[in-house]
C-alpha cells in the first residue's frame, strides 16, 4: 500500500471529532478547533500527539475539528485517520489495546 | 435523519422541493449541479446541499429545522461523496455571514470580500502552495509579478516580462493552471518556460487552484445580478487573494497586466484590482504590443493557427512557442 497525502476520519456531528491529518515538514503539528478548547484544548492536543507517537508518526499537521467528542472517540479518530494515511487495514488491535494497560 | 440523494432529473416533485427551499432560503436554484442530496422530515424536505466537481454549493437548511445541525450532516455527506469520486479537495462559496458556519465545519477561509467568502478543506491546500511559493522566491527589492494563461505564449507576453523587468529586479510569472484552454496546462508552462528561459531574474511558477482559477462561476448566491456584476465579484474575490495570500509571501511589490481594448470582463478584472490593490500594491496596466499596427494577442494567434497561417503565427509567437505548436498540430 502507498502512503496518502493526507487522511480524514470522523464527523462534524456532535460529540464526534474530526481528524485530518496533513504532511509536515517537521514534527507533530496540532491546530485544534473545538467549543471546549479553553477547558480541555490541552488535554485533547496531548492525546492525539500521544497516539500518533505510539504509532511512530512523526512528521505530520494534524488539523482537529473537535465537537465535544470523548477521550475514547478522540482516540479511535485518530488511530483510523493515521492507518488511512498509511494505507493499512490491518489494525494491530493487540498493541492498541494494550494502551488501555 | 436520513441523508438521501436527489434525483431532480427523474423526480419532479422532488424537484419542486428542492426549488422551493432554495428560494426561502435567498438561494437561486442553480442547473449546474452533479450530485444533490437532501433530509426529510415526514413529507418535507428540511435540509439540502449539492456539488458541481469539487465545489461544495447551494446548501440550505429550513428556518424550522436550524437548530439540529443538519448544515454538519449534509456537508459530511457531500464530502465523503467527493472523497469517494477520488477529489482530495473541497471548496466552498458562501455569504461572509455563514463562512463562520463552514469554518466550524473544518474550512479554511482563502479569501472574502464584502460580499463573498471562498473556503477550502482537504490537501493539497493553500498552506501547501505557498509552501511550493516559498521555495522558489528570490531575494528582491522590487518583485514583480505577471499572471498569464499564455494560450499559447505570445511575443506580447514576452513584451509585457521585459517591460516589468525595467523596473523589477525579480519577476514572477504565474501560469495559469485550470486545465480549459487550446493548449493544455503542461504545453502552456513549457511554452512559458522556454520562452523566458533567457531571462534569468524570471521565476515561472503554476497558479494551482488559487489564482484565475476558472472553475464553475460560483453566481448561485448572487442573484438579481447581471452576469458582469458577478464576473466583477468573483474579480474581486481573485485580486484579495493575490494581494493577501500570495503578493506577500513572493514579496510582490507591482503587478503588471495588458491592457484589453475588446473585452469588458478583463477591463472589469483589471478595474477591480485596480481598487482592490488601492495603495497597497501598485498595479502597472501596459499598452498591447502591436505588430504591423494590430495588437498582438493570443486570440489572434489561434486564429492564425486555425487558418493555416504559419507566417503570421510566426510573427506573432517566439521561435520556442512556434516550435511547440508546430510539434502539438503535427501529432493530432
Amino acid at each position: 500500500m502507498t502512503n496518502k497525502q493526507s487522511a480524514t476520519a470522523g464527523t462534524t456531528e456532535s460529540s464526534d471529532i474530526m481528524i485530518t491529518l496533513k504532511p509536515n515538514q517537521q514534527g507533530i503539528q496540532v491546530e485544534l478547533e473545538s467549543n471546549v478548547k479553553k477547558q480541555f484544548g490541552e488535554h485533547i492536543t496531548a492525546l492525539i500527539t500521544d497516539i500518533l507517537q505510539r504509532l511512530a508518526i512523526t512528521n505530520v499537521k494534524v488539523e482537529a475539528v473537535d465537537k465535544g467528542a470523548l477521550d475514547c472517540t478522540i482516540k479511535a479518530r485518530t488511530i483510523a485517520a493515521a492507518y488511512r494515511l498509511r494505507g493499512e487495514s490491518d489494525y494491530e488491535w493487540e498493541a492498541i489495546n494494550s494502551w488501555n494497560d | 435523519m436520513r441523508v438521501q440523494r436527489l434525483w431532480l432529473e427523474l423526480n419532479p416533485s422532488a424537484k419542486a422541493a428542492w426549488q422551493t427551499l432554495l428560494r426561502q432560503s435567498g438561494l437561486v436554484p442553480d442547473a449546474q449541479v452533479d450530485y444533490v442530496v437532501g433530509i426529510y422530515e415526514q413529507e418535507y424536505l428540511i435540509a439540502t446541499g449539492s456539488t458541481y466537481q469539487n465545489i461544495i454549493k447551494l446548501v440550505a437548511v429550513a428556518d424550522t429545522a436550524q437548530h439540529q445541525n443538519l448544515l454538519a450532516t449534509i456537508t459530511t455527506a457531500l464530502w465523503e461523496r467527493l472523497t469517494s469520486t477520488g477529489y482530495e479537495q473541497a471548496y466552498v462559496y458562501t455569504k461572509p455571514c455563514t463562512a463562520t458556519y463552514f469554518q466550524a465545519l473544518g474550512f479554511k477561509n482563502i479569501a472574502t470580500t464584502a460580499h463573498v467568502a471562498l473556503l477550502e478543506r482537504g490537501y493539497p491546500d493553500l498552506a501547501a502552495y505557498q509552501e511550493k511559493l516559498r521555495q522558489k522566491k528570490q531575494p528582491s527589492h522590487q518583485a514583480g509579478a505577471v499572471v498569464m494563461n499564455a494560450n499559447p505564449f505570445t511575443n506580447g507576453h514576452r513584451y509585457l516580462v521585459q517591460t516589468a523587468l525595467k523596473s523589477c529586479d525579480v519577476v514572477y510569472v504565474l501560469v495559469v493552471s485550470e486545465d480549459r484552454s487550446t493548449f493544455d496546462t503542461a504545453t502552456r508552462l513549457a511554452m512559458v518556460q522556454q520562452g523566458l528561459a533567457d531571462e534569468s531574474r524570471v521565476v515561472v511558477l503554476p497558479t494551482d487552484h488559487y489564482l484565475v482559477a476558472n472553475t464553475t462561476f460560483p453566481s448561485y448566491f448572487l442573484k438579481d445580478q447581471a452576469d458582469l456584476a458577478v464576473a466583477a465579484e468573483q474579480a474581486r474575490l481573485d485580486a484579495q487573494l493575490f494581494l493577501t495570500r500570495i503578493a506577500p509571501v513572493l514579496a510582490i511589490k507591482q503587478r503588471f497586466v495588458g491592457e484589453e481594448p475588446n473585452s469588458p470582463v478583463t477591463a472589469l478584472y483589471n478595474q477591480q484590482m485596480a481598487a482592490t490593490f488601492a495603495g497597497r500594491l501598485q498595479l502597472t496596466v501596459l499598452p498591447r504590443l502591436r505588430v504591423d499596427s494590430r495588437v498582438v494577442s493570443a486570440t489572434t494567434v489561434r486564429q492564425a493557427i486555425r487558418a493555416g497561417d504559419w507566417p503570421r503565427v510566426r510573427a506573432l509567437v517566439p521561435p520556442t512557442t512556434e516550435q511547440i505548436i508546430r510539434s502539438v498540430y503535427h501529432d493530432k
